[in-house]
Order: C-alpha cells, then sequence, then structure tokens
C-alpha cells in the first residue's frame, strides 16, 4: 500500500520536475522568437501595427518612408522601396534591424 | 571589455532575453524615484507623441501611456518587448506601440516625437553619440530629450571602483557617463542640455541584485570577496553594508538629464 503510494508520488515528482526543466528551457530561448502569447490554449488574435505607429515608420538606414506589404502567404513586412530590404513584422511588432532588411531583401520590389 | 558595437548589443539581448520578467516584476525598475520625477519634468500637455527607447519592462512607457497621446516603445530584445506589452496591456493600455530597434539607428521620421525617453538603459549602448544623435533627429523643433540613468564619477577611482562593479555584475554594462560628458554629447547632436539632477536610487540588495540578472556563483562570490576587500573610502562612498562576513546591500549613483532641441 505505502509503496504504491510512494511510486504515485515519485510519478508526480518527476513529470512536476519534466514541466519545470521544459518551462525553464522555453523561457531560456525567447532570444528571437514570438511567445505563444495570448494564453495557454487559446490562439493568439493576429495582430497588426497601429495606424499611429506606420505613419511615422522609416528605414533605420536611409530613414526614408517604408510600405507595409503582404505576401503570398499573408505575412506582413515593411518595404523599403527604395532598395527592396524588407523588415518583417512579428506578431505586430516591425523588426526594424538592418541586418534582417537586408537579409529579405527583394530586388524584384524596387520602384524606379 | 569589447567595443565592438554589434557584439555589444548581442550582448544586450542574450542578457536580456532570458529574464525579461525579471524585469518587469522589479520593484526597483517598476516604482524607482526617478519615473515620477521623468513625468514632472516631461510636463506633457495630452496631445504629444512620444518615444521610450530600450523600455525594457515598460515601465516609463506605462507611465506615459496615462499622459501622452501615442506611446511608442522600442526595444533591441524582441522578448522585453512582449513581456513590457502583455504588462502594459495587462494594465489597461492596450493601445501603445512597439518596435524592435537599436536605439543607435531608429526607424522614425525625422521630427516624429514631443519627447524621447530612455530610462536606466543608456549605459547599455554601444555607441551613446549615436543615440544622443538619433533622439536629436527624431525630435519635433522645441522637443524633449529625458534620459534617467547610472551617472559616472567625477573622481577618476570611485568611478573605476563603480564600473568594475557594475561591469563585473553585468557584462552588457558599458558605461555609466558623467553629467560633463552628457553635456557634450547633447552639445555634439545639437541639442541643449537644459537640466541635471542626481537621484538616490535604492541600494542594491546583493542577493538579490546578482540574482536577477542570473550571475554564476562563482562570479558572484569572488565579486562579493572584491568588495569586502575594497578599501573604506569606497565602504563608505557606495554605502556597502556588511553583515556577518557577507554583503548585505551597496549603491550607484543616478541622475536624470533633460536636453532640448531648439525651436
Amino acid at each position: 500500500m505505502w509503496k504504491k503510494i510512494a511510486g504515485i508520488l515519485a510519478v508526480v515528482a518527476v513529470g512536476f520536475l519534466i514541466v519545470r526543466a521544459v518551462r525553464q528551457y522555453r523561457q531560456d530561448n525567447v532570444f528571437d522568437t514570438a511567445p505563444a502569447g495570448g494564453g495557454e490554449g487559446t490562439p493568439p488574435a493576429k495582430r497588426s501595427i497601429s495606424p499611429e505607429l506606420l505613419e511615422i515608420l522609416a528605414d533605420p538606414a536611409d530613414k526614408g518612408p517604408v510600405k507595409l506589404i503582404s505576401d503570398n502567404g499573408g505575412k506582413e513586412w515593411l518595404l523599403n522601396p527604395r532598395n527592396g530590404f524588407r523588415y518583417p513584422v512579428e506578431d505586430g511588432i516591425p523588426i526594424m534591424l538592418i541586418e534582417e532588411g537586408e537579409k529579405h531583401r527583394d530586388e524584384s520590389l524596387i520602384e524606379k | 571589455m569589447t567595443s565592438d558595437p554589434t557584439q555589444i548589443q548581442h550582448l544586450a539581448q542574450s542578457q536580456f532575453a532570458p529574464v525579461a520578467q525579471a524585469y518587469v516584476h522589479s520593484p526597483t525598475h517598476a516604482h524607482g524615484p526617478d519615473r515620477q520625477r521623468m513625468l514632472e519634468l516631461a510636463a506633457l500637455l495630452g496631445p504629444e507623441r512620444v518615444l521610450d527607447v530600450a523600455t525594457g519592462g515598460g515601465h516609463m512607457a506605462l507611465a506615459l501611456a496615462g499622459v501622452a497621446q501615442h506611446v511608442v516603445a522600442s526595444d533591441l530584445t524582441l522578448a522585453m518587448l512582449h513581456a513590457a506589452r502583455e504588462h502594459i496591456t495587462a494594465q489597461g493600455y492596450p493601445q501603445l506601440s512597439y518596435c524592435r530597434c537599436p536605439a543607435e539607428a531608429l526607424p522614425f521620421a525625422a521630427a516624429s516625437f514631443a519627447l524621447v525617453t530612455c530610462r536606466v538603459a543608456a549605459h547599455h549602448f554601444a555607441d551613446i553619440q549615436a543615440f544622443v544623435q538619433e533622439s536629436a533627429r527624431v525630435l519635433k523643433p522645441g522637443g524633449a530629450l529625458l534620459v534617467s540613468d547610472h551617472i559616472g564619477l567625477d573622481d577618476p577611482d570611485l568611478d573605476a571602483f563603480m564600473d568594475r562593479f557594475e561591469r563585473w555584475r553585468d557584462p552588457s554594462h558599458v558605461r555609466a557617463y558623467s553629467f560633463a560628458e552628457w553635456q557634450h554629447f547633447c552639445i555634439t547632436a545639437g541639442l541643449k542640455l537644459t537640466h541635471t539632477e542626481p537621484y538616490q536610487w535604492e541600494s542594491y540588495p546583493f542577493a538579490a541584485w546578482t540574482a536577477r540578472i542570473r550571475m554564476p556563483d562563482s562570479e558572484r562570490d569572488q565579486l562579493e570577496q572584491w568588495l569586502l576587500a575594497a578599501e573604506p573610502r569606497y565602504h563608505d562612498f557606495f554605502q556597502i553594508e556588511v553583515a556577518e562576513g557577507r554583503v548585505q546591500s551597496l549603491r550607484g549613483t543616478f541622475g536624470i538629464i533633460m536636453a532640448h532641441k531648439p525651436t
């Protein structure tokens, strides 16, 4: 009887430790990824860039205006139409790092 | 210490991403005495658009949300922005904007903001002059840059001592600049330094202060031994409190800087 209870407790304890370890691992690996948001089990609503922010956003390098575009997959980008740099928008947050814009450059989007 | 800007920025991100929630919930960051004082100095009237650079836990952005028309909170670390947004939205302010960018290359059109704030973060910047220059560019004429941060000391020995313990604990701490250095940065960027004032940040409780940044135990112990062995003048100036042979707390030096863009 007591052995059985001890066994169950041991299993629960191991489970608890695994859940904690996974949670800690996730917390330590949020360096460059968007969290699930919303709350556990419920998919978060898709967020968009606010019009107030869009009005003043500029390319971090040449400081000229950027345009909000969507690709075929529906993903939003901020395009510098002068050089084709595309800055990703992650869950409504624009990632305005020059190296990101350069990495996702699409020369076909340059407006002459 | 590295002086490569990219390495410094990478170091800051890797330092803060895993501890973003700790900065959201840090009582000293949430309720530091400078936050209310910055709001008083900003004297916002309501219709202004403001930018909080390196928002961290979002505490300054949250304070501004109640008085400005629109607040943009920026940070280099995406995890920080997510943590700040979650916290600020939960406080009843879902309408703020967030943007991931370095302080040295702001992605905003010239003359976009009436106020740029930066609270307890400038000591992490890879290029402080570029930050002040960029702040001047995005400010409207007559707008203000309002900074609260660690402040460097005129006494070179005290300054070096503080620099050592701050960087030992947090390798992404680049430098605490003196008021004179801030004046130079502002003049170079075309801003007029209009106000400086020191303030007292609460003392660092040694155990929590080193734990928040997840300082390895061996490093923490070495830092503690180094502090314990310091000359009395350092113990006096930085108010290093010792009990039963253990460091209980110590203090850094802080201040507020305000500069205006000419009209």
